[in-house]
């Protein structure tokens, strides 16, 4: 519950961010690197050219939200429909998806995310579609398990005796009954792909140079660090951590109440 | 042994697909010919790169090539480097492996003895102070963990060296950074996979002939929960050796993820290729190794 709220507060922080703080892009070269506390205008003080280190944290946060919640979209609409049509049907669609997560989940998501972006250039669109085709295997894989556990159920066979057709036997019999797992799965994939984002951003392959992402915010200020600013890099890290552990906890929140096993 | 050699030609069948799977998205990403030239060059100029590069060839034929190289090892001259690739990269592999090593010994060392206590305390206010920790240190990105450790012990307290791999004191807070996640992580399973078998029978009946505690806890209890100790074991490192890219930026270590970065920034196939095939052989060849220790911890799994 607590974590929910606290969830609740940063999602509404980051929303209202344009109406809270400056243009995060605004620069400001007359009062650059101020610290923290030191001025009304910039709270938690400003980066080498000026800009409002607060906007620039709101404004990263939803990049991270933004990133997480499609990515993960994406690989639950590929990878749930396939892992249940496989699970559900099993014969050669079975062996034919498994082994393509199999390809999917040996593959480490840093180095297709990496060669990917290296190839195609960075951009939070690009991205996205990138954290997402790194995220469909353990979908599918989670997705076939759970519904083999169901294709025997009495409930199931009896709709199949009735004649119902595949698609409503998957989306009204099977699915129902797996779903809170799906949605647990669904909820701790969103915090791994924002951590995903915020290092190939901080490498300088996520989201592009224009775009406020937290990764981007604490690669610029990580060289100031030896000279003091700690405030560059630092609090943007705290608030990235603050989001993936409040979304992790909200997700074992609604694990132990949605999938009690 | 019929699971296992199953195993292994699933293994390979993977690792070809994942070099088409390369081949078809750098030759989606464009020509690297243009990176390579500079831009006063003459039209000339740039069809005899192309020409020496190998890069003029029809599609298929560079494929075919391509399997062959990477069959050989033989894998070419990196374009940005000038030297064959392999070996540029095996060069780099020590640092990254002492790396990886280092960090996994040191979170298993850590991380198991926090999973048994927290379980062997469970519901006490310790085990909530082990799990509170671990689930914030699971949550930081690892780039803020390392650049926490620079600001406390290289900046604030000058004790411990941040940049560069001149000599051992250089690799503790790279391999600190890397395990913080991973000691948080496997005392989670530790201890969840401890407090499904601390109630079982053998247990109760290890205990009632007098063992002391602790020698049923390491000795009966953990060895029911290191099976999917040894799962998550097998998948970290996989993840690691590619994952220690961000730490290697951060603590300027000469490793083969931070090399990689920059061949693949600039399209140098022949790099692209010999990474993708150290990295994706390393990860396959863990995943055997982890189902044939399944077989060993498990004797179900041998059967079944």
């Amino acid at each position: 519950m607590k974590a929910w709220m606290w969830l609740a507060g940063i999602v509404l922080l980051a929303l209202f961010a344009p109406l809270l703080t400056p243009d995060p892009r605004a620069q400001d070269l007359g009062s650059a690197l101020l610290p923290p506390l030191s001025s009304f205008n910039h709270l938690l003080g400003t980066d080498a050219l000026g800009r409002d280190v607060l906007s620039l944290t709101l404004h990263g946060l939803r990049v991270s939200l933004l990133v997480g919640i499609t990515s993960s979209l994406i690989g639950a609409l590929i990878g749930i429909p396939l892992g249940l049509l496989a699970g559900y049907s099993g014969g050669l669609l079975e062996r034919l998806v498994m082994r393509a997560v199999d390809v999917g989940l040996s593959l480490p998501g840093m180095l297709v995310a990496l060669v990917a972006l290296a190839l195609w250039g960075a951009g939070t669109d690009k991205l996205i579609v990138v954290l997402g085709l790194t995220s469909w295997a353990g979908f599918a894989r989670l997705a076939r398990a759970l519904a083999l556990s169901q294709r025997h159920l009495e409930h199931v066979l009896a709709a199949q005796a009735l004649g119902a057709g595949l698609g409503r036997i998957i989306a009204r019999h099977v699915l129902p009954g797996i779903a809170g797992a799906l949605i647990v799965k669904f909820t701790l994939e969103i915090p791994a792909n924002m951590l995903s984002e915020a290092a190939l951003s901080f490498l300088g392959l996520g989201a592009g140079v224009d775009t406020p992402s937290l990764g981007s915010s604490i690669a610029l200020g990580y060289g100031r660090l030896y000279s003091g600013q700690w405030w560059l890099s630092l609090l943007p890290g705290a608030a990235l951590t603050l989001l993936v552990l409040s979304v992790n906890a909200a997700g074992e929140g609604l694990r132990v109440q949605l999938d009690p096993r | 042994m019929t699971y296992l050699l199953a195993r292994v030609a699933q293994a390979l069948l993977t690792l070809w697909l994942i070099l088409t799977l390369t081949f078809v998205g750098i030759n989606l990403a464009g020509n690297p010919i243009s990176l390579l030239v500079s831009d006063s060059a003459t039209p000339q100029e740039r069809l005899a790169l192309e020409q020496s590069l190998g890069l003029n060839a029809a599609p298929l034929e560079r494929y075919g090539r391509y399997l062959i190289a990477a069959v050989s090892g033989n894998l070419g001259v990196s374009f940005v480097f000038d030297r064959p690739a392999l070996p540029l990269l095996l060069e780099r592999l020590p640092v990254t492996l002492l790396l990886v090593a280092l960090s996994v010994t040191l979170s298993l060392l850590i991380g198991v003895p926090l999973g048994v206590i927290a379980a062997a305390r469970h519901g006490s206010r310790l085990e909530r102070a082990i799990l509170t920790s671990s689930a914030v240190a699971v949550s930081a990105p690892t780039f803020f963990i390392g650049i926490v450790l620079i600001f406390v012990f290289a900046v604030q307290w000058r004790v411990l060296p941040s940049q560069g791999a001149s000599d051992w004191t250089h690799f503790i807070l790279p391999s600190l950074t890397l395990s913080i996640p991973r000691i948080a992580l496997f005392t989670r399973y530790i201890r969840a996979g401890l407090l499904e078998v601390l109630p079982a029978d053998f247990i109760r009946t290890a205990r009632a002939k007098g063992l002391p505690i602790n020698a049923v806890l390491y000795g009966h209890a953990l060895r029911n929960a290191l099976l999917p100790l040894i799962t998550v074991l097998g998948l970290q490192l996989g993840g690691l050796l590619s994952g220690t890219v961000v730490t290697e930026t951060i603590f300027a270590l000469p490793g083969i993820n931070r090399l990689a970065l920059e061949g693949l920034t600039r399209l140098d196939y022949p790099l692209i290729l010999a990474y993708t095939l150290i990295s994706s052989g390393t990860v396959l060849s863990l995943n055997l190794l982890t189902d044939a220790l399944y077989g060993l911890v498990d004797p179900r799994v041998r059967y079944g």
